[in-house]
């Protein structure tokens, strides 16, 4: 992992002092669903009905250089959320909220003035918050709430096509600073085992200490994806 | 168009995908036994089922699986062994999940606690009845009425297996015997303790049933039987034995059984003696003695070299004695009906205590001279209140809840005398426990331990943050275990002779130790 990001950093620190012979620099700013499916069944302990994990969030983009048949470089950085809420046994409320921070580089080309396609490479930090309402904690001082969270490394792929207004046209209509597009494609993200073993919380200020809680085990939210994203393009 | 149709492929892949779940957490934890062991709780929970141990330290509690059932099986019962109240050891019973499957045979699993080793011994049926002997070292299976229903069709009430539990699984381990009592259901199994019979040694169990009685000595089980009938065939009472007791021989008399029975007025009097043919194993006769009006309990006595039953009658005002050489019998008047008996040392000396329940009083019958004075050694002791229930709490005292008030009293039988705890509401107190002369007694559904000190009367709430489902004594580790209602697996632990509230400590998830790497399907 430490290898990998020292590696992409010098990539892209090279890529940024030699700007390709067609780079168009401008920045993008994405807005994605990324919605995941686990491959970790133990997901079900968060999510009643699906192994889903519903993410959503947002990318900036900076297209850098360009090289070869008119590939174009964007490292990025981009953030993800999901949350999903499950019934373990039917003793309690589960919730699962993780947020992915991550960065990386896309190769882009365009088939057409507004059609094209890209892939796409990332790593970053995954942190995992759980937390847990039992529904039988019955009692003044009963403490009712589980709660944890926990942090591992994630890294991943994606490739899709890309749309976006044709450059010719806006030209025409004299709108040479803004282009609006969008994206789909697939991926895999690759993240690393997350061990819960979550804090017992609740009570009031009189209740007893708690001695020890259960470690609920390992959970791994690798899985393939899909992404539907808009892009807005700054000149 | 072609962007909107790559659009709605991705879809369908997701939709198609995500919607694939196994169900692995979807069942609630259906704890069906929780057995006490020495050190911990186990609990069986489920179906086909899974067996947890929680294992009660002074630091806290360790918790691990220790049987699970195998493709195709299901766990019957769980019972701890083969000491009551003392088990180190859980015996499991196993079937076939589904009578079509003939991968799988009944058995009985014995599973050390501790260690996890496990013995697994094919017993053929399943057996509602399981009995251990004093001597740790026999377990003895029965059918019960309704284990008609899970036989398959075929069913003999009268198989029974014996297991060796210091042998290991084998042909002869255990063995499946017939026993013989012209099908009728076993109604009870009464272990005796070790009988000498012509100079042999004989660890004998009796099973009882309607009017009939089977001896079996477990150490040489297939020619060592006798069958006693202890009323005709055509007599239309249910003579049921309830109590067995034994008088070990010497060189001056045989080896004796003395059988109390439901609907019987007689006392079965029966000597073990040599087979008449000098064959192997041994022979019984039969006396009877007249028991009094509505027997209900009996012990034996030795007034010097006078062996004497003692027989209490629930329903009539006296205690009945009977002279076993001479078949002598007088009874003692007394002003109420005590309906059990506890024979105890006092000073050096045999006395016989009797106590019941809807009694004014408890009455102290000494044992030395008890022949020759017939009675006039009795004394008793008025409890104030009245006796609505009364029972044994250790070997000192008697736990007795007044008829006419909602708090306790404990009788120390050393000192004659009686602690009284008073309370606003009343209390569930069959639930009490005496351990090393503190009493504890903590409520189902209620909040609070209660311990009180017998040496200083000292009284110790340890008020909880939640209701208590059971309350467990660990004296083996020193800590005493309130398990709580909440899902999760949810315990209150506190030092047995700290009990109070800054050395109690909350453990909590049992049930969800390890949950998420426990990925296999379950239903």
């Amino acid at each position: 992992m430490i290898r990998f990001t020292i590696m992409t950093i010098i990539g892209l620190a090279f890529l940024l002092v030699s700007p390709g012979a067609q780079a168009d620099i401008h920045l993008e700013i994405g807005l994605a669903a990324t919605p995941t499916v686990a491959q970790d069944p133990a997901l079900e302990a968060y999510s009643e009905e699906d192994l889903r994990m519903g993410r959503f969030g947002a990318d900036i983009r900076l297209e850098v250089a360009s090289f070869w048949r008119d590939i174009h470089l964007l490292p990025f950085i981009g953030y993800r959320f999901a949350m999903d809420e499950g019934d373990p046994f039917g003793m309690m409320e589960t919730g699962l909220k993780t947020h992915d921070l991550f960065g990386g580089f896309r190769f882009r080309g365009w088939f057409q003035p507004w059609l094209g396609f890209f892939l796409e490479a990332s790593g970053g930090l995954l942190v995992a918050g759980m937390t847990g309402d039992i529904w039988s904690a019955d009692g003044i001082g009963a403490r009712s709430r589980y709660e944890d969270n926990q942090m591992t490394w994630s890294a991943g792929g994606l490739a899709g096509m890309e749309l976006r207004l044709s450059p010719a046209m806006l030209t025409r209509r004299g709108v040479t600073k803004f282009n609006f597009g969008g994206e789909i494609g697939a991926g895999y993200v690759r993240r690393g085992d997350i061990s819960f073993s979550p804090e017992l919380v609740g009570g009031d200020e009189y209740s007893l200490p708690v001695d020890s809680t259960a470690d609920w085990g390992e959970i791994n939210l690798s899985g393939w994806f899909i992404q539907v994203g808009l892009t807005f393009s700054f000149f | 168009m072609k962007k909107i149709s790559i659009f709605y492929i991705f879809l369908a892949l997701w939709s198609a995908t995500g919607c694939d779940v196994e169900g692995l957490y979807r069942d609630d934890i259906n704890v069906r036994t929780t057995v006490r062991l020495e050190t911990g709780l186990a609990f069986l929970e489920g179906d086909p089922g899974r067996v947890l141990f929680v294992e009660m330290t002074q630091d806290g509690v360790k918790t691990k699986t220790v049987f699970e059932a195998r493709l195709g099986e299901e766990i019957i019962s769980m019972r701890g062994g083969p000491v009551p109240g003392k088990a180190t050891a859980l015996f499991i019973m196993t079937a076939p999940e589904d009578p079509r499957e003939t991968t799988i045979d009944e058995a009985l699993f014995r599973v050390d606690h501790i260690t996890g080793a496990t013995h697994e011994f094919a017993i053929g049926s399943v057996f509602g009845g399981m009995s251990f002997d004093p001597t740790q070292r026999y377990a003895v299976l029965y059918h019960q009425d309704n284990d008609a229903t899970s036989s398959g069709g075929l069913f003999n009430p009268n198989e029974v297996a014996v297991v060796d539990l210091t042998g290991l699984p084998a042909t002869d381990n255990p063995r499946i015997l017939s026993v013989g009592i012209g099908g009728r259901t076993i109604q009870g199994v009464h272990f005796m303790d070790s009988l000498v019979v012509d100079g042999t040694t004989r660890q004998i169990v009796i099973f009882g049933a309607d009017g009939v009685i089977k001896m079996i000595d477990l150490i040489d089980p297939l020619a060592s039987t006798v069958s006693v009938k202890l009323v005709n065939d055509d007599d239309p009472r249910s003579v049921i034995p309830i109590k067995i007791v034994e008088r070990p021989g010497d060189d001056t008399h045989d080896p004796m059984v003395f059988v109390l029975a439901s609907e019987s007025q007689d006392i079965y009097a029966i000597s073990l003696v040599a087979h008449p043919e000098d064959e192997d194993g041994f022979w019984a006769t039969l006396n009877q003695y007249d028991g009094g009006y509505n027997p209900s309990d009996i012990a034996v006595v030795e007034d010097d070299d006078t062996p004497l039953i003692v027989v209490a009658s629930s329903s009539g005002s006296h205690v009945t004695v009977v002279d076993v050489d001479t078949a002598d019998m007088f009874s003692i008047t007394l002003y109420d009906s005590p309906s059990r008996i506890l024979v105890r040392e006092q000073e050096g000396a045999k006395e016989v205590v009797l106590y019941g329940d809807n009694l004014g009083r408890i009455y102290f019958l000494a044992v030395d001279d008890l022949a020759t004075e017939k009675g006039s050694n009795l004394d008793d002791m008025i409890v104030p209140d009245g006796i609505a229930e009364s029972s044994v709490l250790d070997a000192d005292r008697l736990m007795i809840i007044p008829y006419y008030d909602t708090g306790l009293a404990l009788l120390d039988l050393n000192e004659r005398e009686i602690t009284r705890l008073t309370s606003q509401s009343g209390y569930d107190w069959t639930g009490a426990t005496m351990q090393d002369g503190v009493f504890f007694l903590g409520q189902p559904g209620g909040d609070k331990i209660v311990s009180l000190d017998m040496v200083t009367g000292h009284p110790e709430p340890l008020i909880l943050d939640e209701k208590i489902q059971r309350l467990d004594l660990f004296p083996q580790v020193g800590m005493g275990f309130v398990l709580h209602p909440t899902a999760t697996g949810r315990g209150t632990l506190f030092p047995l002779d700290l009990p109070n509230r800054e050395n109690a400590i909350i453990v909590d998830g049992f049930w969800l130790e390890g949950f998420l790497d426990k990925k296999e399907v379950t239903e």
